[in-house]
């Protein structure tokens, strides 16, 4: 019975779903793409893809740069995710749509950092990833305000209000945007755990799944990344990090913090067996090991994704799935077009890829 | 009436020197509908795409005047503006007078705000020292604390459980004395050495620190007072300004509203350049224009450019080229608000049988067939005039639905003449046809009525056709002639033997023969009109395809006839609901709460029979006039007509 309801909610759904999974690169793109002799090969190549929309609105605003195709990139897969949500409704469109606000999130910073140098309005601009008008923040007016503090005051009556407005004394103070920018990433996600936790049952069986392990992988490579690269106390590790998440907590949180090692926090949150952690070996630095630690998660939530759209096809994982390996694959292609860009090897390049095996 | 607006198809030449002022003058005569550039040939290559460019920032402008006006607390309406349009250029005038105006209204909240947070912080110190207004020790004592180490500030609320999480390295006292908007006001306390942790710790918790003024001196009670001046005196500031912020938001409203109005206009020729075409120095407007307004449009083109611009007239057929000639209904006043009934079936196509008349009749008649009550119509009747006197201003968006209930209520009044019911009671007035009593009959008539009604869908089907000119296409098609000739003859099958006693032999062989025509109808309407092959695949799959269609054509006369037996099956559950209510109203006790309690249920009954039932009844009627009249005649795949228009206060 369950079944029947299910495929009754869902049928049609997963059906377009998978037809817009068949949208995403194949592997005879990829590695014709991996393959290509500079960026301008690849472009072209990309050109001729479902991201070649991009690159021709990239071109709109005169010489294309790296910087203008990645942000139409995002812009892409943000539209994917809305056309995800338009076809839910309920608990699961108001996930979805928090989730999709994280494209919002990273136009916000990129908003802070462009006011912190005192960007023009329009250099802005070309800096945000092109979201549309629907549920998101008032961009073309936010970019006339005077100043930083005035931006804050402005967003005051926003869900990201009261986050800024408390970190912006140690702005003010420090002059750097690390206060501002993690007070908006804990508000964000606090906001999809929220959404996340909501969900009952099968749906928010996966919704933890994908979506929960995302705040995990966060939650530790902040915690890592705080240690190592800002040498925070473990006191401001803790604040800096996530309240909420699935599977790690304060006490995790602190053991990173007092020095613990990726191999024991990976197998204390999802076992010994879920990872193969031969990078910690061959890392000849911290700066090696993080990377390592980013690929081999990212690498995680990838099968996670793939998984979800080979499992029961009557639930909201396959949307999740969809919308997980989208992203994923937005970000590999820009570590193709940067590797390129700097006249890296495709061997080199790959080894940074999340989604790609030989 | 019956038929759309007449179209002229119209090409405008312009030369670039004019371009601004004919569009302007085009749009505000209001007449074109624009034709897609991807419709206009060789002209559509000159397209450029600058102009799009230009619609977004007109658009990005029109949204940051709105949200200015919204911060300045000023209604966000648009007020007149009287200027020559030059989309090109009005951009930079507008983006110059617009920053000007945003930098000084930023200004002055900016400076609002900061005076907002000065009176925080002295109401915060305020709070603070009144927590330590019992101590007699001085603020500078309370500075230099010999064995402690204290801070005071403000954290958000939701961070004070994590900060307590972290601090596990060294003892320490966090004290809240003070809650407000989501923060709290807090001294913390620990030994010297472990200040730094505590501090660093605070400052992750995004604290904001209070220090004490070191101006404030004395004791927290001296202080205090000298606290609560300093606000007085931020308060007075702010209002000050605040009078300030309204005189000069008072002078800036009005003009940004009339920029509303100029931004808005630029926006929609901005938006119709990008859709004209262009070759060289010369542009081309092309679209349709209602026949009758030509004459107006060539003469303020003419004035606009001086005689150099030329406008080319031409009858519009269904479909010109590419593009779907628009289609602009015209009925009258009486039919008009049944306009929205049609289009939300579909637009009637350019030369299609514009539906509204019919489907005003027929809804009307048909709604108050089943639902006659001379009560439950007058309250209809009445409801509507408020709704189209727009006497609820949360409806006035419905004023032309008003209308139709006005006219669905006189019609159930009038059925509830025929059926002698008022408000459910039978025996107030006499009846002429009885729900109740009388349900054969009743059940007949609405058979009698779908009869006519969907003689009506086939005649329309021919005056379609027949404007379409496709005639021949129309004569056997089974909603067509050889359809309409079957559905008599089959009418005639049933009727004739219950009526003469016998059938005649003539009806028989033409039931025969038009069988047939209808059995072979696509190989003949090949035939007459010139197509061929005769039949598009094996004759075998024609003949097996061609039986099923002509059974199913049968199922669909006979369920199509049938189906407005809810006509009077609706009014006969109509009596029925009212009778249910008056036997609940009888089953009540009596007395005087019985008596209240009677009328109660008698009044609530009829409001839930006119509230529930009559919706049911609307979608009822709604459903045969778009699956059983317009399934029969209707395509509905016009394109509405929406010209090009200048914004108007």
């Amino acid at each position: 019975m369950v079944i029947g309801l299910d495929a009754v909610r869902y049928a049609a759904v997963n059906a377009r779903v998978r037809g817009m999974r068949s949208q995403l690169l194949d592997r005879a793109t990829w590695r014709a793409l991996l393959t290509t002799d500079d960026l301008a090969s690849a472009m072209v190549l990309l050109r001729t893809s479902v991201y070649g929309q991009a690159i021709a609105a990239a071109e709109q605003r005169g010489a294309v740069s790296l910087e203008q195709v990645e942000r139409h990139l995002w812009g892409i897969v943000a539209r994917n995710c809305q056309r995800v949500m338009a076809l839910t409704g309920g608990g699961n469109r108001a996930l979805l749509l928090t989730w999709w606000r994280h494209f919002e999130l990273e136009n916000l910073k990129a908003m802070l950092r462009g006011f912190d140098q005192s960007m023009s309005p329009e250099r802005i601009g070309g800096f945000l990833i092109p979201l549309g008008e629907r549920f998101t923040l008032p961009w073309d007016t936010l970019l006339r305000e005077h100043s930083l503090g005035s931006l804050i005051d402005r967003l005051v009556t926003t869900r990201y209000g009261s986050a800024l407005r408390a970190a912006y004394p140690l702005y003010q103070r420090d002059r750097s945007l690390f206060a501002l920018e993690i007070a908006a990433d804990i508000r964000y996600y606090r906001d999809l755990a929220a959404a996340i936790m909501r969900l009952r049952g099968d749906d928010g069986k996966d919704a933890r799944r994908l979506l929960g392990t995302r705040l995990d992988m966060l939650n530790i490579l902040w915690a890592f990344r705080h240690r190592i690269y800002y040498g925070l106390s473990p006191e401001e590790i803790i604040n800096y990090t996530l309240w909420h998440t699935i599977r790690t907590d304060v006490d995790l949180v602190r053991d990173i913090a007092l020095g613990d090692d990726p191999a024991g926090i990976l197998a204390r949150v999802w076992g010994e067996e879920a990872f193969d952690l031969s990078f910690l070996e061959d890392a000849q630095s911290d700066g090696e090991m993080m990377l390592g630690l980013e690929l081999t998660l990212h690498r995680y939530w990838h099968s996670l994704a793939t998984g979800a759209m080979g499992g029961y096809p009557f639930g909201l994982g396959a949307l999740l799935g969809y919308v997980v390996l989208g992203e994923l694959e937005a970000q590999d292609l820009v570590t193709v077009l940067e590797g390129k860009g700097m006249g890296w090897s495709h061997e080199r390049i790959s080894e940074h890829l999340i989604g790609w095996e030989e | 009436m019956f038929a759309p607006v007449e179209m002229s198809e119209l090409d405008i030449f312009v030369p670039e020197g004019d371009i601004d002022a004919v569009a302007e003058a085009v749009a505000r005569l209001g007449v074109v509908h624009l034709q897609d550039p991807g419709s206009l040939g060789r002209w559509g290559e000159g397209v450029g795409t600058e102009w799009l460019g230009r619609v977004s920032t007109y658009a990005a402008q029109e949204r940051r005047t709105d949200e200015l006006l919204d911060r300045m607390g000023i209604e966000c309406v648009a007020r007149s503006w009287e200027g020559r349009l030059a989309p090109a250029d009005d951009l930079v005038a507008i983006e110059e007078e617009l920053q000007e105006i945003e930098e000084e209204v930023h200004a002055l909240i900016e400076r609002e705000a900061e005076l907002k947070r000065e009176i925080r912080h002295w109401e915060l110190v305020a709070k603070s020292l009144s927590s330590l207004a019992p101590l007699s020790v001085s603020i500078s004592d309370l500075r230099q604390l010999e064995l402690l180490h204290l801070i005071a500030g403000t954290i958000p609320t939701e961070n004070l459980a994590r900060l307590e999480a972290s601090l596990f390295r060294i003892p320490y006292a966090i004290i809240p004395v003070h809650r407000y908007d989501g923060h709290a006001l807090v001294f913390g306390f620990c030994a010297h050495e472990d200040a730094p942790i505590l501090e660093r710790a605070l400052e992750s918790a995004f604290l904001e620190p209070l220090a004490l003024p070191d101006e404030l001196g004395g004791t927290p009670r001296e202080a205090l007072a000298e606290a609560y001046e300093r606000l007085g005196g931020a308060q007075t500031e702010v209002a000050l300004l605040q009078e300030q912020c309204q005189e000069r938001f008072q002078h800036l409203g009005p003009r940004l509203q009339s920029m509303l109005t100029r931004v808005r206009r630029d926006h929609a020729l901005a938006d119709a350049r990008a859709r004209f075409g262009r070759t060289g120095e010369a542009y081309l407007i092309a679209g349709w224009a209602p026949k009758e307004r030509v004459a107006e449009l060539k003469s303020a083109v003419e004035e606009a450019s001086e005689g150099r611009a030329t406008v080319e007239e031409r009858p519009a057929r269904g479909m010109d080229g590419r593009a779907r000639v628009p289609t602009l209904l015209k009925n009258s006043k009486l039919f008009t608000p049944l306009e929205a009934l049609v289009t939300t079936y579909g637009t009637p196509g350019y030369r299609e049988i514009d539906p509204t008349p019919i489907l005003g009749i027929t809804f009307v008649l048909m709604f108050g067939s089943m639902f006659g009550d001379l009560g439950h119509g007058l309250v209809l009747v009445a409801l509507g005039a408020l709704v189209a006197l727009r006497v609820i201003p949360q409806l006035a968006s419905m004023a032309q639905m008003g209308t139709v209930l006005i006219g669905c209520g006189l019609s159930s009044a009038l059925f509830g003449l025929l059926y002698g019911s008022v408000f459910g009671m039978e025996e107030l007035i006499p009846h002429v046809l009885s729900p109740m009593h009388d349900m054969l009959i009743l059940l007949g008539a609405a058979v009698g009525l779908g009869v006519l009604v969907l003689n009506i869908g086939f005649f329309c089907r021919l005056a379609s056709a027949a404007r379409s000119r496709t005639i021949l296409e129309a004569i056997f098609d089974r909603n067509g002639i050889v359809g309409l000739l079957l559905y008599w003859c089959l009418l005639a099958l049933l009727v004739l033997p219950m009526v003469a006693g016998s059938l005649p032999g003539w009806v028989a062989g033409a039931l025969g023969m038009l069988t047939l025509a209808l059995l072979f109808a696509e190989p003949l309407t090949n035939l007459v009109t010139g197509r061929r092959p005769l039949v598009h695949g094996s004759l075998g799959m024609f003949l097996v395809q061609s039986f099923f269609e002509l059974f199913e054509t049968f199922i669909g006369y006979a369920s199509n006839t049938l189906s407005f037996v809810r006509l009077g099956a609706f009014a006969v559950a109509h009596a029925g609901l009212s009778m249910v209510v008056f036997i609940l109203a009888d089953l009540v006790g009596s007395g005087a709460a019985g008596s209240v309690l009677r009328v109660l249920i008698i009044v609530g009954g009829n409001i839930v029979v006119i509230g529930f039932e009559g919706l049911i009844v609307a979608i009822q009627t709604m459903r045969l006039e778009y699956y059983e009249l317009f399934g029969k005649f209707f395509a509905g795949e016009g394109t509405p007509f929406k010209p090009l228009t200048l914004y108007t206060v």
